[in-house]
């Protein structure tokens, strides 16, 4: 079963006024925020962003390595985030053997993030975007409706606390990959938190990157 | 959400006028017209009430301004983070810790920055919160670390760390060895040895625990560090409280104090809308990004 269509039968078994509400927020994040997402030629923003463990992860040295894989979550409080990570970390010595990196971005801070790391034993660096300005730069980032919020908040989710801050602001999930000269030369983002790019659409695009 | 939407938003919600905004973005009026409505379709509502030669922030907009504009920042703060780092380039890093905040909380932010070769030019002060905080507003601090507490004045940015309890600090072979925990009355029993600096937060939180339970300590010993005080404590003069993250040279007796609160949370504050240099920048992204339970009681367990 593709990663699609596992995060569709998810999605089928999700409470109908929430499906309607992110249904909505779909529409919506498509007809606004789409145009505004980095898109294959861009350049990829140079960014240093830090672990909750502590490390120090820079992009650019990152680069000079060869090809790199940025996914952009959530956090681990959302499954359709853990399945794909899940999904992305069974293909990661494929993604090495081709020469990539494969790096993972979240809003969360802290212990949330190290839980996504430890939790799913990812084989990958979770970096936590303070502030979210990382993700701004790559176009991805949205305002939560607060609706939604206040949704998660009752199901116990507080992304106040999660982020250490109270923006409510989240990214879409998606993913860039960008060759080692730093142009993005594949990206997946979509509005729908159920629409993921398929882990064999990452190693197509390596492939191609190394020609 | 786009950058130059946000950029576009939060000009205009300082100058409310368009033209004004368009004039300091660059844009043509009508672009800065169309990126606004796109933001304001994106967040499901006007930002702004557009009267006759009169711009006002609507109650989303104010709602809504003081994430954008410090998204903004981050932005801005981000950008030049890399620049800096991929360069090698350092601005100085001048932190402040209150009276019983360990150093040791900074170590291991400094310790990476230090792996990635960043040659960083490091001041720590440690004083009173009205010290550090008149410091930072004089630019002589960026950062500081602080027990939290009602008094800290709005204009600083607070990020909250973590919640440490209070121990008991005593000599190896104190009475107390046989006891799980420690309660006011245990405490007032003992000759107490504490800050002289009457603002020190152990001191406060030893004054406020003598006055809920209305006793006093039998007697009491002022020293001005916690390197003093610990000597003092070993050469059993009398007991001490700290954090429980602060670490001995000598091993001490540990013991939770059984108090409501029994403990403190641990903020990071930074003077609010002031622009950071890019070490300290990276620095309190390290810090505020930071799993601070994993290290839990390192200092303890020393």
């Amino acid at each position: 079963m593709s990663l699609r269509e596992r995060l569709r039968a998810m999605m089928s078994l999700r409470p109908s006024h929430y499906r309607a509400m992110l249904d909505e927020l779909t529409v919506r994040l498509r007809r606004t925020a789409a145009d505004g997402v980095l898109k294959p030629g861009d350049p990829m923003p140079d960014f240093v962003l830090p672990t909750a463990g502590g490390e120090l992860v820079s992009s650019a040295e990152l680069l000079a390595a060869g090809p790199l894989v940025a996914i952009f979550f959530r956090g681990d409080w959302c499954p359709f985030c853990k399945t794909t990570l899940t999904a992305y970390n069974d293909i990661v010595l494929d993604i090495e053997s081709l020469g990539g990196r494969l790096i993972a971005i979240t809003p969360d801070i802290g212990e949330h993030a190290v839980s996504a790391a430890t939790g799913l034993a990812l084989r990958f660096p979770v970096l936590c975007d303070v502030d979210s300005a990382v993700a701004m730069q790559f176009g991805v980032v949205y305002r939560l409706p607060d609706t939604l919020r206040e949704f998660y908040r009752n199901g116990g989710i507080d992304l106040d606390a999660r982020h250490g801050e109270e923006s409510g602001l989240l990214p879409m999930p998606g993913l860039f990959v960008a060759d080692g000269t730093g142009i993005i030369r594949f990206a997946y983002v979509s509005g729908d938190v159920a629409d993921r790019a398929e882990p064999e659409a990452i190693l197509e695009a390596l492939r191609a990157i190394a020609g | 959400m786009e950058l130059s939407q946000v950029r576009y938003f939060t000009v205009l919600a300082r100058t409310l006028h368009f033209t004004r905004a368009a004039e300091e973005c660059a844009v043509s009026q009508p672009a800065l017209t169309r990126a606004i409505q796109k933001l304001e379709e994106e967040l499901g509502g006007p930002l702004f009430h557009r009267e006759r030669g009169h711009t006002q922030l609507t109650e989303l907009g104010r709602t809504v301004r003081p994430a954008l504009e410090r998204t903004m920042e981050s932005v801005r703060e981000a950008r030049t983070e890399a620049q800096a780092f991929g360069r090698r380039e350092n601005s100085p890093l001048r932190v402040g810790l209150e009276y019983s905040v360990p150093a040791s909380l900074l170590t291991p932010a400094m310790a990476t920055l230090r792996r990635h070769n960043q040659d960083i030019s490091l001041t720590l002060r440690q004083g009173s919160q009205t010290d550090l905080y008149d410091r930072m507003l004089g630019s002589e601090l960026d950062l500081v670390l602080l027990v939290d507490s009602p008094t800290l004045p709005e204009r600083m940015h607070r990020w909250p760390l973590f919640f440490e309890r209070y121990m008991v600090i005593c000599p190896p072979d104190h009475r107390f060895k046989d006891r799980e925990t420690v309660g006011v009355r245990d405490i007032a029993e003992e000759c107490l040895l504490l800050n002289e600096d009457a603002a020190c937060p152990v001191r406060r939180f030893v004054g406020a625990l003598c006055e809920t339970a209305d006793t006093k300590p039998r007697r009491q010993h002022f020293a001005n560090n916690f390197e003093q005080i610990m000597e003092m404590v070993q050469a059993s003069l009398g007991i001490s409280l700290a954090g429980e993250r602060m670490a001995t040279m000598a091993p001490m007796l540990r013991r939770p104090i059984v108090a409501e609160p029994g403990g403190r949370h641990i903020v990071l504050g930074a003077v609010a809308g002031r622009p950071l240099g890019p070490t300290p920048a990276l620095f309190l992204k390290m810090l505020r990004a930071r799993a601070w339970g994993l290290d839990t009681c390192d200092a303890a367990a020393a």
